[in-house]
């Protein structure tokens, strides 16, 4: 792999991890608010 | 008087501790607070990338490998930042059985694992290509991964209970235990031989990273504790909203 896709895969891995948590965090919070 | 500004900061910590005791106060605040973080981790996390791609020199040794750590370094910050709070938290929960504070540790968990994982899949990533190798147990390395260990412990053992109250306090209680770990992380480039480089921001005898390279790490750590603020608000409303459901069914 060249430097720029170690590069590509720390960020892409980081930012890929940070999504699933927010969108984890709002689908909860959305069912535990629905009626 | 020294004595008496202290005093005097104790009654206002105090003071706020147990204004957000009360849940419903919280509530209505973190409606407030979860915009505000959101548009902040936004810009600051744009900006950071923007000056970690573009902005930033490439190193002289490591060439454009170095712009891992833009991403690296925030995240360990915040791995190590988010326990101590949650130690924190722990210590207010068992001693003044702050229900907030005992949430907090709950909801704080899994982000602290989220960014421990970053800082050491980051790491390994950057360690192939500068030192030859993806893992090595030096100190630095193996602290870290005890700290995700924690988290992950944490997680599995405050939901083992059926009394919820029950799982609540042994988390504090491994939580404050885990607390010694913190030391180490921050000290094992300093105490042990590592392959891992020692500290070069926050250190006392200032920073020895080069001036070009401290905005990217300045902005990026700013919007992951946004990004942190943001989650963890919205799981606390969660597990409130959760608890509210509870009683009255």
């Amino acid at each position: 792999m060249t430097h720029a896709g170690y590069v590509l895969a720390a960020y892409g891995f980081a930012f890929v991890v940070l999504a699933l948590v927010l969108a984890h965090s709002i689908h909860a919070y959305r069912r535990a608010v629905r009626k | 008087m020294a004595g008496g500004h202290s005093v005097e900061g104790a009654v206002i910590v105090m003071k706020f501790i147990t204004a957000f005791a009360n849940p419903a106060r919280f509530a209505k605040l973190a409606g407030y607070l979860v915009p505000v973080c959101a548009a902040v981790a936004a810009v600051f996390t744009a900006l950071g990338l923007y000056y970690a791609f573009y902005q930033s020199p490439p190193d002289y040794q490591q060439g454009d490998t170095v712009r891992i750590m833009y991403v690296h370094v925030p995240a360990a910050w915040m791995a190590m930042f988010i326990y101590v709070t949650m130690a924190a938290a722990a210590l207010t929960g068992l001693v003044w059985k702050h229900v907030l504070a005992e949430l907090y540790a709950r909801a704080a968990a899994p982000v602290g694992a989220a960014f421990t994982l970053i800082c050491l899949v980051t790491g390994s990533l950057w360690g192939k290509p500068m030192w030859g190798t993806w893992w090595v147990w030096d100190a630095r390395l193996t602290s870290v991964l005890v700290l995700f260990f924690l988290y992950a412990g944490y997680i599995a053992l405050v939901d083992a209970f059926d009394d919820e109250q029950r799982g609540t306090d042994a988390g504090g209680y491994l939580l404050l235990l885990g607390v010694i770990n913190i030391p180490v992380i921050k000290y094992s480039v300093e105490w042990w031989n590592t392959l891992h480089q020692p500290a070069g921001v926050i250190r006392m005898a200032g920073s020895s990273v080069d001036d070009s390279m401290l905005p990217p790490l300045i902005f990026m750590a700013v919007g992951f504790k946004a990004f942190f603020g943001l989650v963890v608000l919205l799981r606390l409303k969660t597990e409130i909203a959760r608890r509210r459901k509870r009683v009255l069914s």
